[in-house]
């Protein structure tokens, strides 16, 4: 046993001095490719057993650290019977840091600004990497039954999702409009 | 367990799963400690690998339960750890999680690095080790527990990518690639077919995918067929549908050859000679099976033989001498360290064959014994069964005796029956004959025999009354009748 761990040791560190000595790309090589394993795990388990209401895939350029995903809103709430596409981008430490995640679809939201961005913690410092791709589209759907209004990003929805949802309802249906997938 | 130099033909034991080997070739003789300098010659002609194996890479043959998943990476945990809070993720995934944050992943509780960890139950470390897992390498498709895919990673597994063979090349390249010593896989070489420049390791890629050269139209079908590796040969003797072919039960006696499309469909129409074939295919099977049998055994008769001419001329010294051997070889089995340690007297079993030889006079031994055992059982057990067997035999005889005196008696008394019955009968016929004969004068023909015996009663009968005289004597032929049913019935 302890010959051969010994050799090979030995081989091992003498390729990796070589493998920096030539190409120096191979550091940041290593963290995509385990994101981009996890991501296909992630995948699969999206594909066998799905959550209701949400849906994720990769975009269509082949690029699997690029991700289109669909939510539809809950009912009884303001955006029940509206879909809403958004983008994944994942980044190479991907589970180790979180992606960034866009609402495509224009929504009218206390924590969405005009060009999509989210204000939710996970996204941010609360993330953690057990969180995936359904954790997070699970959390933004439960986000539009039951925004944030301390700390929103779109000041008049968070007044108005309080004081008159008649007018915020008018206000998200305005805003909805189905876009083209690309 | 036998011992350290019998044949083993474990193929995935790894050979250094052998730790205790240079402890028990120390105590036994010379002939024990040359297996294990073998293993060090191989060590080093099987080339190592060089990258570790990718636990995330793995694909395992059933779905694994969510429960052995590591939340990070999501896959079956490699070398888990579980955190003060109770979580469990594989120590590398977690080490990187907490270079971010020092919190875990789940419930954001702090852990500290290293000094929090705790070992996982040893239950979950069994249930991952048992998981059925396929080899990462592409190309492989090796199966088997997850222990041992390292094993078979690291040493045997022909697609582990392993260093150039050539002094001074850096390029990795799969093991079953550099099989010649020296030789550069990656030095460009011409294609024999389209003299385009390729590298070695990329040549089979190239014939199969790129190479246009490397194709050829079968004269037959028209299909276009590889050239390399005489794979033209095979295709027009085994695929090519135009080809002329034979059926496949043409050494049970069909005669047909055509076309190999037509001669297929013939076969799968139902060739009348296929179950012929198959019996005959079946028989030499079991004709190869046999004679495996017949060789094993007989060179195995011919080594215990040399093995009793040895030991005859051993026993010509002690037999003090034969019965230490005999304890040995029994201590043998109880304790396998023990069948290489010195045996009373110094001698030692020089090498396997004189191991397994004692083992087996040993065993042909216990097996006369048992043989012995059998037939004294055999015999006691007929004896008792003959016995027994007399005793019922006596009791029928006795039976069938009682039984002939009883029909005996039975026939007399329904002999003595009938006759009584009979003789009622007659009176009674007499009586009503004489009575019928007073009353109407004209029939007193037939009874008038009888008539002397029992007039008495034959008058009384008739000063009664005449005309019940008819009834009367049917009702007696009716009794009588009835008497017969009713021995019949009794018989
Ligand atoms: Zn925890
Ligand atoms: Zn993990
Ligand atoms: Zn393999
Ligand atoms: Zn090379
Ligand atoms: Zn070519
Ligand atoms: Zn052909
Ligand atoms: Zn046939």
């Amino acid at each position: 046993m302890s010959f051969a761990e010994g050799s090979q040791g030995t081989a091992s560190g003498s390729l990796q001095s070589n493998n920096n000595k030539l190409g120096g790309t191979r550091k940041p090589v290593e963290p995509g490719q385990n994101a981009v394993k996890r991501l296909q795990t992630e995948l699969m388990q999206l594909m066998t057993s799905p959550a209701p209401g949400v849906s994720a895939f990769p975009s269509a350029d082949g690029n699997l650290l690029s991700w289109r995903a669909t939510i539809e809103g809950p009912v009884d709430t303001p955006y029940a019977g509206l879909t809403f596409k958004l983008s994944f981008e994942f980044p190479s430490n991907y589970p180790y840091a979180p992606p960034t995640v866009l609402f495509r679809t224009p929504i009218y939201h206390p924590n969405v600004d005009f060009s999509g961005r989210i204000c939710l913690d996970i996204l941010k410092d609360k993330w953690t990497a057990a969180y995936n791709t359904q954790t997070v589209l699970l959390s933004l759907q439960s986000l539009l039954g039951e925004p944030n209004n301390s700390s929103p990003l779109n000041g008049e929805a968070a007044e108005l999702w309080d004081k008159d949802p008649a007018l915020f309802k008018t206000k998200v249906l305005d805003r909805h409009k189905d876009i083209e997938d690309d | 367990m036998p011992p350290p130099n019998t044949p083993v033909d474990g193929t995935t034991t790894p050979r250094s799963t052998q730790p205790s080997q240079p402890a028990q070739s120390s105590q036994s003789s010379q002939s024990a400690s040359r297996p294990a300098s073998s293993i060090i010659m191989d060590a080093s002609q099987v080339k190592t690998a060089v990258v570790k194996m990718d636990y995330q890479a793995i694909d395992y043959v059933n779905p694994v339960d969510e429960t052995l998943i590591c939340p990070i990476c999501r896959t079956a945990f490699h070398s888990p750890i579980t955190t003060p809070c109770g979580h469990t993720f594989c120590a590398k995934c977690i080490n990187r999680a907490l270079e971010r944050q020092r919190v875990c992943p789940i419930d954001r509780q702090p852990v500290d690095k290293t000094r929090d960890y705790r070992p996982i139950p040893l239950i979950i470390k069994e249930q991952l080790d048992r998981l059925e897992a396929r080899c990462p390498n592409q190309g492989c498709d090796y199966v088997c527990a997850r222990e041992n895919l390292e094993a078979h990673y690291e040493r045997h597994c022909e697609f582990t990518p392993v260093r150039c063979p050539k002094p001074g090349c850096d390029k990795l390249v799969a093991r079953h690639l550099c099989s010649i010593e020296g030789q550069c896989m990656h030095e460009t070489t011409n294609c024999d077919f389209c003299l385009k420049p390729v590298t070695f390791v990329d040549l089979d890629a190239h014939w199969e995918q790129e190479c246009e050269a490397a194709f050829a139209t079968c004269p037959d079908c028209g299909a276009s067929v590889s050239v390399v590796n005489n794979s033209m040969l095979k295709h027009i003797q085994q695929d090519c549908p135009e080809a002329t072919a034979k059926c496949t039960w043409e050494g049970a006696g069909c005669r047909v050859t055509d076309k190999r499309r037509l001669v297929r469909e013939h076969e799968r129409n139902g060739c009348m000679y296929e179950t012929v074939g198959r019996l005959l295919e079946q028989q030499a099977e079991d004709r190869k099976i046999i004679q495996d049998l017949t060789r094993r055994l007989a060179s195995l008769e011919a080594v215990r033989d040399t093995r009793r001419r040895g030991r005859r001329r051993d026993s010509a010294a002690t037999i003090n001498d034969r019965s230490a051997a005999a304890v040995a070889a029994d201590g043998t089995l109880a304790n396998p360290a023990a069948s290489s340690a010195p045996l009373a007297d110094g001698t030692t079993w020089e090498s396997p064959h004189n191991y397994m030889l004692a083992q087996f006079e040993r065993l042909e031994s216990q097996m006369e014994e048992l043989r012995e055992m059998v037939c004294e059982m055999d015999m006691r057990q007929s004896a008792s069964f003959l016995h027994h067997s007399q005793q019922v035999a006596d009791r029928f005889l006795e039976l069938g005796d009682k039984v002939g005196v009883l029909s005996m008696h039975t026939k007399w008394l329904l002999n003595m029956q009938y006759m009584q019955r009979n003789a009622q009968l007659r009176a009674a016929n007499a009586a009503s004959l004489t009575a019928g004969a007073a009353g109407a004068g004209n029939v007193g023909l037939s009874g008038s025999s009888d008539g002397g015996h029992h007039g008495g009663e034959s008058s009384s009968g008739a000063g009664s009354s005449s005309s019940e005289s008819g009834p009367r004597y049917q009702l007696g032929g009716r009794r009588g009748s009835e008497g017969r049913i009713e021995t019949l019935t009794r018989l």
